[in-house]
């Protein structure tokens, strides 16, 4: 029970994202993956982290530059040219 | 010889021989692959529409005049985010010449792990957790970082570079970059965890 205390699991959060780059080696990784076994609050850290970047990705997937502004871009840099349509 | 973006074979890759001869058609190219991502990189370092255009044009613009001396040792992708992270930079330190962009703290931070919501939101389906909402909240989630904490994230989660290359472009120790992208994800996350904890308890009652 000693590795599930609150303190424990605050010490670990500091390894999390290093934890989700896959820079987390050795005993620190094995410490870690052994503690999220069996502690559901750190495993739920873990996921919702994950999760987070994914709908940030996923937001900024999606957002497209304004036409205006990609034109603007072309004409400054003059390649109106070969601007494509909108 | 460029890492990742110069490989004939790929439509997506780019020729830096052309790029260094002022080859129109292939700098339109690049311009319109990432011009997009510079925008919003920008944009979201800054909040500001009118200054992350003026930071999109200077990138492109410098990046036209100094291709001739780009060595490749990063990508030219790698390349333009690098310029544009410190246009924006530069910007942010203009307005706030005093809060700059050394960040108030480096070290092992206890005040962002005090109080830490565990609740499981992951399995919600995405249409609940990409709503028209949720995204302004998301917006304002990102705004609520410091600059210098927002513009890690940016780089190394939204435009994907390395540890490395965001330390470098940054010119920032490694440590420093992953001490900042720890802080920057477990402030998002316990923001998104407290907005998605309170909108399944307000579904619920």
């Amino acid at each position: 029970m000693e590795n599930n205390h609150p303190h424990h699991c605050k010490e670990l959060v500091k390894q999390i994202s290093e934890y989700l780059d896959e820079e987390l080696k050795g005993q620190y990784l094995e410490a870690l993956q052994s503690h999220l076994d069996g502690c559901t609050d750190c495993q739920n850290v873990v996921n919702s982290m994950k999760k987070t970047i994914e709908l940030f990705q996923i937001v900024e997937e999606n957002d497209s530059i304004p036409d205006d502004v990609r034109q603007r871009l072309f004409r400054c840099l003059e390649l109106d040219d070969e601007c494509p349509e909108s | 010889m460029d890492k990742t973006d110069n490989n004939p074979q790929d439509p997506e890759s780019f020729s830096l021989e052309a790029l260094k001869n002022g080859d129109k058609t292939e700098f339109a190219r690049l311009v319109n692959k990432y011009s997009s991502k510079i925008y919003h990189l920008a944009l979201r370092i800054l909040n500001d529409p009118q200054q992350a255009e003026d930071v999109l044009q200077e990138t492109f613009l410098k990046a036209f005049r100094s291709i001739g001396s780009f060595e490749g040792r990063s990508s030219v992708s790698t390349w333009l985010y690098r310029i544009a992270a410190n246009e924006a930079l530069m910007i942010i330190r203009r307005r706030k010449p005093e809060t700059a962009l050394v960040d108030e703290k480096d070290q092992d931070d206890d005040e962002a792990t005090d109080e830490t919501i565990v609740t499981d939101w992951c399995c919600m389906p995405e249409e609940e957790l990409l709503t028209n909402e949720s995204r302004k909240f998301m917006d304002e989630a990102i705004q609520k970082l410091s600059p210098a904490l927002r513009v890690v994230f940016m780089l190394r989660d939204i435009d994907g570079l390395s540890i490395k290359e965001t330390a470098d472009a940054l010119e920032l120790s490694e440590a420093a970059v992953k001490t900042r992208l720890l802080r920057a994800r477990l402030s998002l996350r316990e923001q998104l965890s407290k907005y998605y904890h309170e909108m399944h308890h307000e579904v619920r009652e």
